[in-house]
């Protein structure tokens, strides 16, 4: 018998559909790791990104049969994990709209501080984040979402959307750049 | 800051986010799978529920926010799935329910954050999710009449959004051991001290707990520029950091104090919260638990082992029927959780609570084990492990444990209480010792023929266990001894006397119903034998001790 770790993708894919148990752990073996990756930049902390990515793995299981071979798998379950999030974002927290002290107004940065930080460090920033500044800036900057679609995926207007965005990043910005006065 | 530089920045940051890969949770799968089977078991019950649900959604106007395309239906339905799910009892502790978020209100919009809760991680402690958000729901609309509330179970009603909206969700403390979980989440709410002078001042905290037990604290204050703040952790400890990170040494409630002043305006607001700790750093054990993946018919037979990093094993257990496994009163350590012995399984474990980490580093992850090669053992004869040999029945059936020469395990036969291998697996020819699963005792040792043929030999601790199935007397005996069964039996009864080198001395069979036999065995020269008496395959071995002066 062909060892589980051996298997194509679309081989391991097919044992998970008759519901073998190992070829599911293998398939979460492969993709946790990643997976745990996108759920942390959505969540505010580890037990949260925890919980995202328990409930997204679930959805990929059960809903494994409605995966297409045509475009990425990984591509597939991220995309899972992300609606899963925005889930979770809905259930936990409506849109911090009222973060809304101050308009955005213009910061600086400096690519070195950046370059410099570790992706733990700055994971820890984004995590810090209001969840809704959070989320938008996930969806636009990482995912690469336009501003309609999140729009659309969080319930909210294009424009606030882009507004919100703006903050998020004045907000990272600050966070990046340890300014202790918290100002947002 | 202009466009380009947003776009760098976005490039930046969306490349190191990008590369972020943590290393998985093997612990998550024990609630995976069971929140899967769970659900495809009622999936058509929770079909029908989902059609009412998405009738009743219809019905108020609400409508679901995420599932995309023709996706939506499915996804709703198994999202109502999930949350019923989540409801249930996880046996594996997994999600609890509980208060988290409370938005503030209106009134305080410049107040920038919920109000979170501790998230302790661990075994989900009974009802504790309806009270708490039960009563913080009560004390929220008292406060914030006409805002909106939302609990956890409630579906999304979406499009109402406002500033003012109170969002509280049942969903998610895993409070293990709060002790008051209700009066936690009373006490949870913010309660703002403003400063007389002016209504614009106003701080507000959250918290965090993670799992090397300490809490993380970060402000939220409204005052643009020039603000000092100080911690009072309620232990006695203190900070002036911005985001402090705090140890508690103790499990109990905490007041945590934030006062934030505005060096410009002199403007003082402070705001306390009380928070559970569920167990401080002096916690000195936990328990690991965790699933064993495995066909059902081996689910209950898998040996794991709690492996110490330079190869001691401290425990080793059997999984019950279900695959679980527990290791309780583990001290904190780096351990790594090993099972054997049966072809294809896989193992996750998971540690208790805020030790996890403490306890638990590794996690080990076998999907792959080798299928052993070698031969069916049958039967292992002259083999009694009844703690208490007189009660024999089926069901003090035993879990032996085989280790090879090396002391490594490598399978699990059942046996019953007469000694009779119930099921066994493979085994390559080769001496192997028994350890009786639950008591960890040895209990003999087991070999293996090139031929195929398996022998049993008995520690003596277990011959005199066997005294009661059959009496030999007197012992030690002269010319002749009394062979006595407790049970008869409508069986012949095979009787054979060897040495301790193995030879057959005496050898004779005893009609059905017999329950004792005198046997002349003058001719016997002193010293130790086995008597073994067998009967319908089962097998009692007892030792003889015979006079060397033939006068007794």
């Amino acid at each position: 018998m062909k060892h589980l770790k051996e298997l194509a993708e679309p081989e391991l894919i097919q044992q998970c559909l008759s519901n073998n148990a190992l070829a599911q752990n293998e398939l979460y073996r492969r993709f946790a790791g990643k997976m745990t990756g996108v759920c942390m930049r959505y969540a505010k902390n580890r037990d949260d990104a925890k919980d995202i990515l328990q409930d997204g793995f679930v959805r990929v299981y059960l809903n494994l049969k409605s995966f297409k071979a045509e475009g990425s798998f990984e591509g597939w379950i991220k995309r899972i994990m992300i609606n899963t999030a925005i889930k979770h974002y809905h259930k936990n927290l409506k849109l911090a709209n009222n973060v809304d002290i101050e308009a955005a107004y213009d910061v600086g940065f400096d690519d070195n501080v950046i370059s410099r930080m570790s992706v733990g460090e700055l994971m820890g920033k984004v995590q810090v984040m209001p969840d809704g500044y959070r989320t938008i800036f996930n969806l636009y900057v990482v995912e690469g979402y336009q501003h309609n679609e999140i729009g659309e995926m969080l319930g909210i207007s294009e424009g606030t959307s882009k507004s919100q965005l703006a903050r998020a990043r004045n907000y990272l910005i600050k966070l990046i750049q340890g300014n202790s006065s918290a100002r947002i | 800051m202009s466009t380009d530089n947003y776009n760098r920045f976005d490039e930046l940051i969306r490349e190191k986010l990008d590369s972020y890969e943590a290393e998985p949770d093997m612990d998550l799968l024990v609630n995976i799978h069971a929140r899967k089977n769970r659900f495809l078991k009622s999936r058509n019950l929770l079909t029908i529920i989902a059609l009412l649900a998405i009738l009743m959604a219809g019905i108020i106007g609400g409508y679901y926010l995420s599932g995309t395309g023709n996706e939506r239906s499915q996804q709703t339905n198994e999202e109502e799935g999930l949350s019923l799910d989540g409801k249930a009892d996880n046996p594996l502790g997994g999600n609890g329910g509980a208060p988290s978020n409370l938005q503030p209100s209106a009134k305080q919009a410049f107040l920038l954050s919920a109000n979170q809760g501790s998230a302790f991680t661990g075994k989900q402690s009974g009802n504790t999710s309806t009270t708490p958000s039960l009563s913080s729901t009560k004390q929220a609309s008292a406060k914030n009449t006409g805002n909106m509330l939302r609990t956890g179970r409630n579906k999304e009603r979406s499009g109402n959004r406002t500033l003012s909206d109170v969002v509280i969700t049942a969903d998610k403390i895993k409070g293990n051991e709060v002790q008051n979980p209700a009066a936690d989440a009373d006490n949870d709410k913010a309660k703002n001290k403003n400063d007389k002078t002016t209504d614009e001042c106003t701080a507000a905290f959250d918290y965090y707990s993670s799992y090397d037990h300490s809490f993380h604290f970060m402000p939220h204050i409204n005052a643009s520029a020039n603000v000092s703040v100080n911690w009072q952790f309620g232990d006695g400890e203190s900070s002036k950091e911005l985001n402090p990170k705090h140890i508690y040494t103790k499990a109990g409630q905490y007041a945590v104090t934030l006062t934030a002043v505005n060096t410009k305006t002199n403007c003082k607001a402070e705001v306390y919260k009380l928070i559970s700790v569920a167990k401080g750093i002096e916690l000195t054990s936990t328990t690991i638990k965790g699933t064993v993946f495995a066909d059902a018919e081996y689910a209950g037979k898998i040996l794991v082992q709690l492996v110490e990093p330079n190869g001691n094993i401290i425990q080793r257990t059997i999984t019950n029927t279900k695959g679980y496994y527990e290791f309780n009163e583990v001290g904190a350590g780096n351990y790594l959780v090993k099972t054997s012995g049966y072809k294809h399984y896989s193992s996750t474990y998971y540690g208790n609570a805020v030790q996890t980490e403490y306890a638990t580093n590794i996690a080990v992850f076998k999907d792959d084990y080798e299928v052993l090669s070698g031969y069916d053992i049958q039967m292992i004869a002259n083999m009694n492990h009844g703690e208490n040999s007189t009660a024999q029945s089926d069901s003090g059936s035993k879990l032996m444990i085989i280790m090879d020469e090396n002391n490594n395990p490598v399978t699990t036969v059942v046996m019953n209480a007469n000694g009779k291998i119930i099921s066994s697996n493979k085994l390559p020819a080769g001496n192997y010792t028994m350890l009786d699963a639950q008591s960890g005792k040895p209990s003999g040792g087991l070999s293996v023929g090139n031929d195929g043929s398996s022998s049993v030999q008995p520690k003596d601790n277990l011959i005199s266990e066997n005294q009661s199935a059959v009496t030999l007397s007197p012992n030690p005996a002269g010319h002749y001894v009394n062979v006595g069964l407790t049970n008869a039996g409508n069986s012949p009864i095979d009787v054979t006397i060897i040495n301790y080198g193995g030879a057959i001395v005496k050898q004779f069979t005893l009609p059905s119903g017999s329950t004792s036999s005198s046997v002349d065995i003058n001719s016997l020269s002193g010293g130790s034998y086995h008597v073994i008496v067998k009967q319908n395959g089962i097998t009692v071995t007892s030792t003889l001790v015979k006079g060397s002066d033939n006068t007794k």
